[in-house]
């Protein structure tokens, strides 16, 4: 790793920080009694939680009929929330993983907290696929177990297995991977710890860490492995999810584009919700020095990126609708299929939410405006949700023979359980927050004579 | 000499020959070493420590309590000595007569372990053995839960001995004091009750046959006595005519008392001499949507049409359609045929005017299933008010529901000392009588019934009687005979009166072929009819703004069989709505009265409701059903609803009896005001139209299909798919990303759909629910979209092209370029295309699974549980499946239905499956499906497998004809759309089929390669013609 860093780069850690400062800011929140704030954050989405799950134990003593799904859209809001889910969950393992390779140092503020939700939002995502099944008792059944039927395998041509495969290993090596990198910080926990309970949890979850020449060797390597694993990771969840589309053959479905498009829809989204969490966090546990104004501003043109991507696919995808000349496809697009038809309100959400308002982030002034930031990133939750939304409940409800059409409308039950799902998701982010360092500051450590702001201040001098 | 040699068994016996006896003594060939356990020193010292005592206690106790929880076991009670002709597991079919009052066909019952569960029709009955909607779900209201139970006395469970002794006590009492006794019954054409009343009566001289009908054809009748001098319908056979015109006449329902459909799909084969349908009506009804040519009119301009066509065939006409379709009648000469509804008038000039033609559908036998008399049944009305009945017996009617004078029968019958009532419900007229026997359901009752000339037709039971039903033969016959008398058996009473009737052939045959020709009888000729007067009276109707035609839908129709669930949720035919009866408007007219239909969220339709007056008599509270087709200023209503104390089912709807006259079903002067109130309507099918993709329901107009080839590269109608690769255009079978079944080994299953000769009756919907157990989900589901069925047909309006966009349809297909090019954006198109015309021509298109053999929904399903079967199934394992409904998505043809609660033994779902009679009617053969797991039409697997093993055992092979009545479906079509067969049998029918250059593909450029296969439609129809 190079050790020069050029002056006129921005300083990652800015306010003069020493190695104990940075211990000291990380562990402030963990070491500190909680705050009113969080205590009501807490409440507030543990009565989501508890409602969610009220509402997903109910259908489960019921049916799916508790859901608005009917005969001809037989999906609805419960795939469109695990593929939001899914895509919430790929900024965390691209920041830790594919920047980790690409040496991104300014991933080492953001990592920690974007693979954390990166988790909790695929413990989310797998809660749908579980509950969508009308008989979740057999779900077991999708692996492939050895079983009394004789041998009887699941279908390995079916996406829904790949998907299975796909989400089990992808948040297995996300965990993995976030744990590992956990190890040094919570020795760091481990050691500044005055009662004994917590001295006790924590050196169970630090491993024996001891900071020796040889752990420190040893993290590195697993790092880089880790991240070399991860990586096609990134690429092959999103990849698989949108199997579960585009080899069908429902129109607007089946589409080849799906991959890509799902791929850099899932890091537009999930960059969307790292900001939403990130500027929470950086000024609720007061971490301004260390996510920067910088740090905003990266992850905004990442998402200017992977957005101009999806735009390019949402054009892609209408001008191949029209230009196919099948009756199917472009009804899709143009007309009472979605633009114009029932569901013009969810279409134009998302155009507006995906395309228009991320646009704004062109203008230097808006990406580095934290509250315009804040804002646009939920618009952009909003509309990627609906983004799935459209692609599931539209083309389904306007499929192939007119005698089907009918169309979709959630019941308090599938509020109930996506409410839930959020409500559950805030929680184990509130309990994040308050038990694990929030910043990877064995790393960030590494880079303060480079890039924290006093070193950067001097170098800058020396060239003088 | 006896032998000395010694047997032996082994070494040890040759030793000890006492062994045997010794071991014979003992239970157990080794000693079992109880000393050596309890002396054991060791086990004694460890013991039982209290530790594992209390382990063990706990271990069984838990053990206990899991074993509690396993599913209650319910016990079977096996046959103790199995009745001669009964094999658990097989199916019994019995020859009888469907017959409820108001429908009639001959049928096979279907039973199993001695209770019927399905109607099959009965193929050597001709058009009297076809088995329509009703027919086929008769067999569930046999096993309503709502019916009467016990015959009663006061409203209190009595024994038929004390009613017998209440009813022969009113009958002896009345015999003496010289009142009338009457026996009120629905038309009832059964030459053995006849006689029996004719006993009846020689026992009790004051005793009279009155027939009262909800729905009695009474202008028909008596038109039928004015021109033949017979109170009988004509029975027309359309086989050999070309041309029939029908004036608000729903000849393919139940005009006449009987459906024309089977020489109506005979007459309509394509080719030259294909019958054309030119339907002159106000309502969109069943008939009118299959016809050629539909003439939007309100009644009194039918009836003006009519008397124009008179005019036209009798000197000439000044009216442009009536000269039109005169014109073409008088081409077809003998060969056409008119047919009209709506009052006696009509009836009269049809009869003058097919008399004038000569038509050939005239055949001069009589229907003779109706019988009401509405001269008698006043003057019966009279005797009651005058207080001269003694005694009331009445089989199964109800006029205080079914008559626009029912308060004025109620309080008649008041009047009646002695009130007996055969009735099956808790219904007003049960209210009204002192004693209350059961009425027997046809399937447990004997009978006889001549429904046409030369026909003769018997009843047999087919199960024990379910509670305690007595048919009203029996009845009489306790009352002619006394208690206990031995002559009291129907069963001799109709064997010996069958006899006579049957030339002298054995009456166990007849009953066997249920089904029987027998010679003589009433023979119909034109003897007189006053034309003049008819004119007048057809001229007579004054036209309003608002005129109403009353007519009886598929399901219900005259609400015998209200309170059947299946019937009450089959989609009806035109309008797709279920659990509902409702004003059918124009679209204009909704729009100048401000009313609407509106699709909510879940694209389900919203509407509202009116109060309608006609001649004073008000029904409040109709939901008006926007209804494309019906002609503008006439409004339709359906009779048979809103029955009250009938059961939960039947409360659906309004009740429009109030309206009836019994004469006319079409009145004028009908006032509406708007009640403001809102309705909610439960609909299979929300979109009307096709949206372009007219390539799903095909049509071609008669002239094309003769004249050009189905292929021909310009103008071909049906052209085989291909797919244009980047060097050429291949067909579509030679590009495959799939390797191919082999299907050639045993039977390969394909179903053909001649979508020219489906009428969308619905039978085939209501069989295959009753062969496949599939659910009643009831209106709020239905409203959720979310019905059960496996089989359904689609209604398309296919609307004449707008002229904007006329020339942009290539191919019969819809392409957007070309629409741009002429000058429309696509939205416009589509804003154009999803709305029906004002005056649609309709197409039926049965759907139910394909069959796919390259499936979309086998490769989805993560655990496998639907695959491809050997015969060309598409096959779905229940217990398999996991309830992804990933397979349902993934079907373009959305036939897949996914079990969203529990529908058997749940109470929210209050029908047939949530009580034990109900559920009587369920097949054996096909389990029932719980929550959580899809389900979709098998192709009646178990019947064809069946088949296979019935043929197997005998060592045979399959025949055509047995394939052909294996699925429920094909089996129940009356028109012969639908056949069923082996494509590997090189004889067979649907081989034959498709080979038809009508034949297409559903969706077929997906590649899904489906073993259903449809026929494109022939419309007999010119530019030119009206």
């Amino acid at each position: 790793m190079s050790h020069y860093e050029a002056p006129i780069r921005e300083p990652l850690i800015i306010g003069h920080k020493t190695y104990h400062d940075i211990t000291e800011d990380i562990a402030r929140p963990i070491e500190e009694r909680a705050g009113k704030l969080w205590w009501i954050s807490l409440y507030a989405a543990l009565v989501l939680f508890i409602y969610g799950f009220g509402c997903i134990a109910y259908t489960i003593g019921t049916g799916i009929g508790s859901w608005g799904l009917n005969r001809t859209v037989n999906w609805g809001w419960d795939i469109t929330n695990f593929v939001w889910w899914v895509g919430i969950g790929h900024a965390g393992t691209l920041i830790s993983a594919v920047l980790l390779l690409f040496r991104q140092r300014w991933r080492m503020s953001v990592n920690r907290s974007a693979e954390a939700m990166t988790i909790f939002a695929v413990v989310q995502a797998a809660i749908f696929p579980v509950i969508h099944m009308g008989r979740v008792w057999v779900g077991y059944w999708v692996f492939p177990l050895p079983n009394q039927f004789g041998s009887l395998w699941p279908n390995f041509n079916s996406p829904l297995l790949w998907d299975v495969f796909a989400i089990s290993t992808y948040f297995s090596v996300s965990t993995v991977f976030w744990f590992m990198g956990l190890i040094p910080d919570f020795a760091m926990i481990r050691d500044r710890a005055k009662t004994p309970w917590t001295r006790k949890i924590y050196t169970l979850l630090s491993f024996g860490w001891g900071g020796k020449a040889k752990h420190w060797q040893r993290f590195e390597e697993l790092s880089l492995v880790l991240a070399g694993l991860a990586t096609p990771l990134v690429f092959s969840v999103h990849t698989t999810v949108s199997f579960d589309f585009s080899t069908s053959v429902i129109k607007g479905w089946h589409s080849t584009i799906y991959p890509p498009y799902f791929v850099a829809g899932a890091i537009f989204s999930g960059f969307a919700m790292v900001q939403t969490l990130l500027l929470v966090a950086r000024k609720v546990c007061h971490l301004e020095d260390y996510i920067t104004m910088y740090h905003i501003e990266i992850m905004n043109i990442v998402i200017i990126l992977t957005g101009g991507m999806v735009t390019v696919a949402y054009a892609t995808e209408y001008f191949i609708g029209w230009y196919s000349g099948s009756r199917y496809e472009d009804f899709t697009y143009l007309s009472p299929g979605a633009a114009t038809g029932p569901y013009w309100w969810a279409f134009w959400a998302l155009i507006i939410c995906n395309l228009v308002v991320p646009a704004l982030f062109w203008f230097k002034k808006v990406r580095t405006n934290i509250l315009a930031t804040f804002i646009i990133a939920l618009i952009i939750n909003i509309g990627m949700w609906f983004e799935r939304f459209d692609i599931i409940v539209i083309n389904l409800s306007r499929d192939y023979l007119p005698g089907s059409w009918t169309m979709f409308k959630p019941t308090i039950i599938d509020v109930g359980v996506y409410l839930g799902t959020i409500g559950f998701f805030s929680v184990l982010f509130l309990l994040y927050a308050r038990t694990f360092p929030v910043i990877a500051q064995a790393e960030l450590k590494s880079i303060l004579k480079i890039s924290g702001e006093t070193y950067k201040a001097k170098e800058g001098d020396e060239h003088h | 000499m006896a032998s000395n040699k010694i047997q032996f068994r082994s070494i040890h016996e040759l030793k000890d020959p006492a062994l045997n006896g010794k071991l014979a003594q003992k239970e157990f060939q080794n000693e079992i070493p109880v000393e050596e356990f309890l002396g054991d020193e060791k086990a004694s010292s460890t013991g039982t420590s209290r530790r594992d005592f209390l382990k063990l206690l706990g271990f069984s106790t838990a053990a206990v309590t899991l074993a509690a929880c396993e599913a209650p076991v319910i016990k079977t009670i096996p046959y103790v000595v199995k009745p001669h002709d009964i094999t658990p597991g097989l199916p019994n079919f019995f020859a009888s007569s469907y017959f409820d009052g108001f429908d009639f066909a001959s049928v096979l019952v279907k039973t199993r372990e001695g209770r019927p569960i399905r109607i099959d029709p009965n193929p050597a009955a001709g058009h009297l053995g076809t088995t329509n909607a009703r027919a086929q779900a008769s067999v569930l209201s046999l096993y309503d839960n709502d019916k009467i139970k016990q015959p009663k006395l006061d409203g209190k469970d009595e024994t038929f001995d004390k009613v017998d002794d209440y009813a022969l006590k009113g009958l002896s009492e009345t015999a003496t004091n010289g009142k009338k006794i009457v026996v009120l019954s629905h038309s009832f054409p059964s030459p053995t009750f006849k006689k029996l009343f004719a006993d009846f009566k020689t026992k009790y001289p004051t005793a009279e046959l009155v027939t009262y009908d909800a729905y009695p054809y009474a202008a028909a009748l008596e038109a039928a006595q004015e021109v033949f001098g017979q109170r009988a319908l004509p029975a027309y056979d359309l086989g050999s005519t070309q041309l029939v015109v029908s004036f608000n006449a729903d000849f393919l329902a139940d005009y006449n008392a009987q459906s024309l459909e089977v020489s109506y799909a005979a007459a309509r084969k394509p080719g030259a001499q294909m019958l054309r349908h030119i339907q002159v009506e106000s309502n969109m009804s069943l008939t009118g949507a299959n016809a050629d040519s539909r003439i939007r009119l309100k009644p009194s301009g039918v009836f003006k049409t009519l008397v124009e066509v008179y005019n036209g065939l009798n000197g000439g006409t000044s009216d442009k359609i009536a000269a039109e379709i005169v014109k073409e009648l008088q081409a077809k000469g003998n060969k056409a045929v008119v047919l009209a509804d709506g009052s006696k008038a009509a009836y009269v000039l049809t009869h003058l005017i097919n008399q004038k033609l000569g038509s050939v559908a005239f055949t001069g036998k009589a229907n003779l299933l109706k019988e009401y008399d509405h001269a008698k049944y006043q003057e019966f009305l009279n005797w009651m008010n005058a207080g001269q009945v003694g005694v009331l017996i009445t089989n199964n009617v109800n006029p205080i529901y079914s008559s626009n004078k029912g308060e004025a029968f109620k309080s008649a019958v008041a009047k009646v000392p002695y009130v007996i009532a055969t009735i099956d419900k808790k219904n007003e007229m049960y209210k009204a009588a002192k004693a209350v026997i059961p009425s027997a359901h046809w399937l447990e009752s004997w009978g006889d019934i001549a429904p046409e000339t030369g026909v003769y037709s018997l009843m047999q039971p087919t199960i024990q009687k379910v509670f305690k039903p007595r048919q009203i033969e029996e009845s009489l016959l306790v009352w002619i005979n006394g208690k206990g008398n031995a002559a009291n058996n129907y069963y001799d009473y109709l064997k010996n009166n069958a006899s006579s009737l049957l030339n002298g052939n054995s009456f166990n045959k007849a009953l066997y072929n249920g089904f029987n020709s027998v010679e003589g009888g009433t023979s119909l000729s034109y003897s007189g009819g006053n034309a003049a007067q008819a004119v007048a009276e057809l001229s007579g109707f004054k036209p309003a703004q608002f005129e109403l035609q009353l007519y009886t839908k598929t399901g219900i129709g005259d609400g015998t069989q209200a309170n059947n669930p299946w019937l009450m949720e089959l989609p009806d035919p035109i309008t797709r709505l279920s659990w509902d009866n409702y004003l059918t408007i124009s679209p204009k007219d909704a729009k100048d009265l401000g009313i609407e239909n509106n699709l909510n969220a879940r694209m389900q339709l919203d509407g509202e409701t009116v109060n309608i007056t006609v001649n004073g008599v008000t029904v409040k509270n109709v939901p008006v059903f926007i209804q494309p087709g019906q002609a503008d200023g006439s409004l339709g209503l359906a009779l048979g609803y809103g029955k009250t104390n009938s059961g939960k089912v039947a409360e659906t709807g309004v009740n429009a009896y109030p309206l009836f006259d019994g004469f006319n079903t079409v009145l004028s002067d009908v006032k509406i005001e708007k009640t403001g109130d809102e309705h909610k309507f439960a609909g299979m099918q929300l979109q009307n139209t096709l949206m372009g993709r007219y390539e799903i329901a095909r049509e071609v107009p008669l002239d094309t299909f003769i004249n050009v080839a189905f292929d021909d590269e310009h103008e071909g109608w049906n052209k085989p798919l291909e797919y244009h690769t980047i060097n050429e255009a291949l067909p579509a079978g030679k590009i495959d990303l799939w390797d191919s079944f082999d299907d050639t080994d045993g039977p390969h299953f394909n179903l053909s759909i001649d979508l020219n000769s489906c009428t969308g009756c619905g039978a085939c919907v209501i069989a295959c629910q009753a062969e496949n157990n599939t659910a009643v989900v009831g209106k709020d589901e239905i409203r959720m979209s979310r019905d059960m069925y496996w089989l359904r047909i689609d209604r398309y309006y296919s609307s004449k092209m707008p002229k904007e966009i006329d020339n942009v349809v290539r191919d019969g297909k819809l392409s957007q370029q070309e629409t741009v090019k002429n000058g429309l954006n696509v939205p416009q198109m589509y804003d154009i295309l999803i709305e029906p015309n004002e005056s649609p021509d309709v197409i039926f298109q049965p759907v139910m699974c394909q069959h796919c053999n390259h499936a979309p929904c086998e490769t989805v399903c993560p655990v496998a549980a639907t695959s491809h079967g050997k015969q060309g199934q598409n096959m779905m394992a229940y217990n398999r499946c996991i309830g992804t409904r990933y397979c349902a998505n993934n079907c373009p043809y959305k036939v897949r239905r996914f079990n969203w609660f529990n529908y058997a033994l749940n109470d929210k779902f209050d029908y047939n499956m949530n009580n034990d009679l109900g559920r009587m009617v369920l097949n054996p053969d096909v389990v029932t499906r719980t929550r959580g797991v899809m389900e979709k039409c098998s192709m009646c697997i178990q019947e064809t497998q069946l088949t296979i093993m019935n043929a197997k055992k005998e060592n045979r092979t399959v025949s055509d004809e047995e394939f052909q009545k294996a699925c429920a479906c094909a089996a129940a079509c009356s028109t012969g759309a639908m056949q069923f067969g082996d494509m590997n049998d090189k004889s067979s029918e649907v081989r034959k089929l498709h080979s038809s250059n009508r034949r297409y593909y559903l969706l077929e450029e997906i590649g899904t390669k489906p073993n259903v296969f449809y026929h494109t439609k022939v419309r007999n129809r010119k530019e030119s013609n009206v």
